[in-house]
């Protein structure tokens, strides 16, 4: 008879087989509008998109004294300046990049957002910071927000470490340490394939979900007395995943630092803001003495490291169906 | 101070057609749909709010209660919207909520259990019956359900504690409650009144 744990690593192996689309990491669809002027001084306009349900891009709306006809875009003698907008985009995609390139100029590049779906164009195509401001901190946040592993790893970590200076300690750590890998790959100085990343990722969380059953059942793990090291270097992990989305974002040449650092301020934001929301529902139902039973604690533990589990397979799977079809 | 609190509240509560505008199809899926579309609708979050508060007023074990019967009746609600459309009467059910709802805790009405229980139930059906979302469907509709669910859960665990922690804490906690009340159902009232005449 097989034992509960090879039946247990049998069910995942079986279910990441069946339901591959679900353990894909989360998708930040993004749109690429290429404009490239041409000899003559009126443009060429070429949409490329992919997302996993195939969806159509938003819509662009060039300034008023430019007529577009797909994909010839003609701006007269005032050329391409004015305002640049997308309707419907942050509905399916999160993000448009969009390329300039002036013959005898250097090309630009302008990532626009559902919460900042337009851009002034002008000449010399350089942004303003509030607009580098309102483009990146949403797609921080949207990131963090959609990046249930990462939330989860998160929520480990709380689980994990007892009292508030611990906490802080832990969730300085784990941010310090992304910040550092999202920079250092942001700039090219290192770099991690996305795939084996975001396998790495679930596996970060299924040791997380070991490392707290092993402190519940008293024994004292460098997990249990160090979890701020473990945050640090787990942490290291998840900023090559952050790398890899603000990678696919794409970043303006003018503004690469403050792209990076508004996109990090996002990720802390929406960070910051489950810890919050995760300390006062704790803090709700100890008030109202709404406490849960203590079995239910290890059957969320266990929830925990078998959606990473099965996250991990299920990304594993994937990686070697890709280099098999390649 | 509460003619400024009219003064914001007001306007919001009688412009539902920008009140509906809330982030119901952003990128950031069906869970976060159906969390953020009665998190984003006045209609909907005030009433959450006000029975959130009331269940802080109560003894803490049926305060507790309203922790479960709450979140699982707003899920059943939107489901039930899916299986039965338009049941047209939930919608006064729902402005009518709002003055209930205030009224009780303007006067910090104590309920007994069952009773609270029914109410939370009713509200929670209603409310979600109004949240539902007919352009989803499959994984995604149970993602929505589940999103909408989560929205009611934080209201009325947040909302709750703060209340009873508030009521049982200084003497000016329990005035503060009953006057938001107060503002809870004239805006009731005025919303109430809204629908009818249109």
């Amino acid at each position: 008879m097989m034992s509960d744990a090879r039946l247990h690593i049998a069910i995942i192996l079986l279910a990441a087989l069946l339901l591959p689309n679900v353990c894909w990491s989360h998708e930040t669809p993004i749109a690429l509008l290429e404009v490239r002027e041409t000899p003559n001084g009126s443009y060429l306009a070429h949409w490329t998109y992919s997302s996993s349900t195939n969806m159509q891009p938003p819509t662009a709306v060039f300034p008023a004294h430019c007529s577009f006809d797909e994909p010839r875009l003609d701006c007269g003698e005032r050329g391409l300046i004015g305002q640049l907008s997308f309707e419907r985009l942050g509905k399916s995609y999160s993000a448009v990049v969009v390329r300039i390139s002036r013959i005898d100029q250097a090309a630009q590049s302008f990532t626009l957002t559902g919460a900042q779906p337009s851009v002034a164009l002008t000449p010399d195509g350089k942004l303003p910071l509030s607009q580098v401001m309102a483009s990146y901190v949403p797609l921080g946040i949207e990131h963090i927000l959609l990046g249930i592993d990462h939330l989860l790893f998160v929520l480990g970590l709380m689980v994990l470490v007892t009292g508030v200076r611990s906490l802080i300690e832990t969730i300085t750590a784990f941010t310090i340490a992304h910040s550092l890998t999202l920079a250092a790959a942001t700039f090219g100085w290192i770099g991690v394939p996305e795939a084996s990343v975001n396998a790495a990722i679930a596996l970060s969380i299924v040791i997380v979900a070991v490392e707290i059953l092993r402190e519940r059942q008293g024994e004292r793990s460098l997990t249990g007395r160090f979890p701020w090291a473990v945050a640090f270097g787990f942490g290291l992990l998840h900023g090559f995943g952050f790398a890899s989305a603000l990678t696919d974002i794409g970043l303006p040449q003018e503004n690469v630092p403050a792209a990076l650092l508004f996109f990090n301020v996002g990720v802390e934001i929406g960070q910051i803001g489950f810890v919050l929301l995760v300390l006062a529902l704790v803090w709700s139902h100890r008030r109202l003495k709404a406490l849960l039973p203590t079995w239910s604690e290890s059957v969320g533990i266990y929830a925990m490291g078998t959606l990473a589990s099965f996250w991990f397979v299920g990304r594993i799977f994937n990686m070697v169906i890709t280099k098999v079809a390649i | 101070m509460k003619t400024t609190a009219w003064a914001w509240l007001t306007p919001l509560i009688l412009v539902p057609g920008a009140a509906d505008a809330h982030l119901v199809s952003t990128r950031f899926g069906e869970l976060y749909s159906g969390l953020l579309h009665p998190l984003t609708a006045l209609q909907h979050l005030v009433p959450w709010i006000a029975l959130a508060l009331l269940g802080g007023l109560q003894d803490t074990r049926t305060a507790r209660w309203a922790l479960i019967a709450f979140p699982i009746s707003v899920g059943c609600g939107v489901v039930t919207a899916d299986l039965a459309p338009g049941v047209a009467y939930a919608t006064s059910v729902n402005a009518a909520s709002f003055v209930v709802l205030g009224l009780l805790v303007a006067i910090k009405k104590r309920l007994p259990l069952i009773e609270f229980m029914a109410l939370a139930v009713i509200i929670g059906i209603t409310h979600g019956y109004a949240n539902a979302a007919t352009d989803v469907q499959g994984f995604g509709a149970l993602l929505y359900v589940s999103g909408v669910t989560l929205a009611a859960y934080l209201i009325i665990t947040l909302g709750t504690a703060s209340s009873h922690s508030l009521a049982g804490g200084p003497a000016w906690g329990s005035i503060a409650i009953r006057a938001v009340g107060s503002w809870i159902a004239a805006v009731g009232l005025i919303y109430a009144g809204f629908l009818a005449t249109t």
